[in-house]
C-alpha cells in the first residue's frame, strides 16, 4: 500500500530533510510516525500525501509512484488520500457543513449522498448542532473534529494525520482515536505522525520513528 | 455540466458576498473602458459614413473641346458610357454651367454674374458618375484610370475629378481607418489588464483555497474554471451594458440630428451600431474574458502550491 525505497527530500539544495528513507506499509495496518521537530516529519507527511515529489527515491502509495506523478494524476490519487492537517486547513468562508462536504463536492456526489453523509459524519463527530456555524466560531478542539470528518468523509484507502490531537484534551484524543481505529477495522490504513509519546504508547501499533531526517526506529510497541 | 455550473454559482455567490467593493469597482471601470471605446468606435465608424456618402457624390467633369455638334456629342458620351467603370453622365451645357456658377456664387457682385460671356468662360461638359464609392482602396486608382482613358477620347478637351481632394479624403479614409484599429487594439489590451487584475485579486485573496482545494484533490480544470468564467461574465455584463449606453447615446444623437435644420441629411448616418457590430463586439469580449481569465489563473494555480511554497 504505502512504499519508501532510498527516498531523499532536499530543499533549495542544502537542507537534507529526508535521507535514504526506507519502509512499507501493508494495506489495513495503523502505523505512527513519531519524531522531535525538525525530524523531517511533515516533509515525510507531504510526500505521502502527494503534496511534494522526493529528491530522489521511490514513494508508492496506493499504486501511485509519487515521483513520477504527472499533474493531470495528482488530484485523483489526493482523493484516494484522506489528509488530516496539523492547522487543519479549513476555509473560513464556508460552513461547518460545506467543509465537511469538500471531498465528495470535488467527485461531483450526489446532494443525496452529501446529505446522507453530512449528518452520519456530524453526528459521530458531535457538530450537529455547529452544522451552520464558521470555522472562526469554532473551539480549536471542534476545528479538529471538522479537519478528521473532512479526510474521512469520502472513505479513502489511506487516512494520513499530522498531529490529530495536538489540540485535544486526553478524552478527546482518545475519542479521536478511536474515530481512526473504527476507519482502520474497515480496512483503511492510517498512517498518524505525531509527537505525543504517551498516545503512541497507549495504542500499541507500530511506530516509525525519525531522526534528522532518517528512520531511527521501525517497530511496534509492546 | 451541472455540478460545475454549481460549482460556479456557489463560488461567484462567495465572492461577490467577500468582495463586494473590489467587483463592483471593477465592473464600473470595465463599463467605463468598453463604454467610450465603443463609443469612439461607432463615431469613427459614423464619421466614415458621413465621408463615404460625400465619396459617392465624387464625379468625373468632361470638359468638351469647342465647336461639338451634337451627333459629335452623342459619340463621345456613348465612348464614356461604354466604359466598365461609367454608371451615367449627364450633359451640362454652357448655360447650364453659368447656372450652377451663378447659384453656387450669388455672393459675388451681381453685375460680374450677370457680365458673364458663357462662351469666353465656360465649355459644355459632361458630369460622369463612376462605379464603386470611395470607401473601396482601389477606386482612386480606378478614377486616375478612367480619366485618362477619357481624355484620349476624341474631342475631350480636359478631364477633372478634384484630384486635391481626393487624395486628402483617402488619406483620412485610411487614417480613420488606422484609427479605429489602434482603438480595437488598446480595448482589447486595457480590457485585458483590467479583467487580469480582477482575477489576479480574486486568486490572491483565494489563494488559501485554491491551496485547500488542490490538497483534497480537486483538478486544475475545475479550480481554474470558475475565475475563467469569471472573467468571461466581467467582460460580458460591462460590453452589454456599455452596448446598451452606446445605442442610447447614438438614437439620441441622431433624434438631434433630425430636429436640426442644418444637420437633418446626417440623422440617417448617424446610426446605431449595427447588428453585425453589436454580435462581433460580443464575440470579442467573451474572448477576451475568457483569455484574460485563463492566463492569470494558469500562471497561479499549478497543482502544487504547497510544494511550489516550500521548496
Amino acid at each position: 500500500m504505502i512504499q519508501f525505497s532510498h527516498v531523499y527530500k532536499t530543499f533549495r539544495g542544502e537542507i537534507h530533510a529526508l535521507r535514504d528513507v526506507n519502509f512499507k506499509i501493508n494495506k489495513g495496518e495503523f502505523v505512527f510516525l513519531t519524531g522531535h521537530s525538525g525530524a523531517g516529519k511533515t516533509t515525510l507527511f507531504n510526500l505521502l500525501a502527494g503534496f511534494d515529489r522526493p529528491s530522489s527515491g521511490t514513494v508508492m502509495v496506493a499504486d501511485y509512484n509519487i515521483h513520477e506523478l504527472a499533474d493531470s494524476e495528482a488530484p485523483y490519487f489526493r482523493r484516494k488520500v484522506g489528509v488530516v492537517f496539523q492547522d487543519f486547513k479549513l476555509l473560513n468562508n464556508r460552513t461547518v457543513s460545506d467543509n465537511l462536504l469538500l471531498p465528495l463536492e470535488v467527485i461531483n456526489a450526489s446532494e443525496q449522498m452529501m446529505n446522507e453523509k453530512k449528518l452520519h459524519m456530524l453526528s459521530a463527530l458531535g457538530l450537529l448542532e455547529k452544522e451552520n456555524c464558521y470555522p472562526d466560531q469554532l473551539s480549536g478542539g471542534e476545528k479538529q473534529r471538522l479537519a478528521i470528518g473532512r479526510a474521512l468523509i469520502s472513505q479513502p484507502e489511506v487516512i494520513i494525520a499530522d498531529e490529530p490531537t495536538g489540540n485535544l484534551d486526553p478524552q478527546l484524543s482518545r475519542d479521536v482515536m478511536k474515530v481512526f481505529e473504527q476507519c482502520n477495522r474497515l480496512g483503511t490504513t492510517v498512517f498518524i505522525a505525531t509527537h505525543d509519546q504517551q498516545l503512541v504508547l497507549e495504542q500499541k501499533k507500530r511506530v516509525i520513528s525519525l531522526k534528522q531526517g532518517e528512520v531511527n526506529n521501525d517497530a511496534a510497541t509492546a | 455540466m451541472m455540478p460545475l455550473l454549481r460549482k460556479y454559482l456557489r463560488f461567484s455567490k462567495r465572492s461577490w458576498v467577500s468582495e463586494t467593493r473590489l467587483r463592483v469597482s471593477t465592473l464600473v471601470i470595465l463599463i467605463f473602458t468598453y463604454s467610450v471605446t465603443l463609443f469612439l468606435i461607432q463615431s469613427a465608424f459614423n464619421f466614415q459614413g458621413i465621408m463615404n456618402r460625400w465619396g459617392d457624390s465624387t464625379k468625373v467633369t468632361v470638359y468638351l473641346s469647342d465647336g461639338q455638334t451634337p451627333e459629335t456629342r452623342d459619340k463621345i458620351e456613348k465612348s464614356i458610357l461604354a466604359m466598365q467603370e461609367t454608371k451615367k453622365t449627364k450633359f451640362i451645357s454652357q448655360d447650364e454651367a453659368v447656372a450652377q456658377f451663378r447659384s453656387k456664387n450669388s455672393l459675388f457682385s451681381k453685375d460680374f454674374l450677370e457680365d458673364l460671356k458663357t462662351q469666353e468662360v465656360f465649355q459644355e461638359s459632361f458630369e460622369v458618375t463612376l462605379n464603386g464609392s470611395l470607401k473601396d482602396e482601389t477606386y482612386f486608382a480606378k478614377i486616375q484610370e478612367t480619366s485618362k482613358k477619357i481624355g484620349e477620347i476624341v474631342g475631350v478637351e480636359e478631364v477633372s475629378y478634384g484630384q486635391g481632394w481626393i487624395e486628402r479624403y483617402g488619406a483620412f479614409l485610411r487614417v480613420t481607418n488606422s484609427l479605429v484599429t489602434v482603438i480595437v487594439v488598446l480595448f482589447i489590451l486595457a480590457s485585458l489588464v483590467i479583467i487580469s487584475n480582477l482575477i489576479r485579486v480574486l486568486v490572491y485573496n483565494q489563494k488559501e483555497e485554491i491551496e485547500i482545494l488542490e490538497l483534497i484533490g480537486e483538478t486544475a480544470r475545475n479550480i481554474r474554471m470558475p475565475y475563467i468564467v469569471e472573467g468571461l461574465m466581467f467582460s460580458f455584463t460591462a460590453y452589454v451594458v456599455g452596448m446598451f449606453v452606446n445605442v442610447c447615446l447614438f438614437v439620441w444623437i441622431s433624434e438631434e440630428f433630425a430636429g436640426n435644420s442644418m444637420l437633418s441629411h446626417l440623422a440617417e448616418i448617424v446610426a446605431s451600431p449595427s447588428l453585425v457590430f453589436v454580435a462581433a463586439g460580443l464575440v470579442l469580449s467573451c474572448v477576451v474574458g475568457l483569455i484574460s481569465g485563463f492566463i492569470t489563473i494558469r500562471s497561479i494555480n499549478t497543482g502544487w502550491a504547497l510544494s511550489n511554497r516550500t521548496n
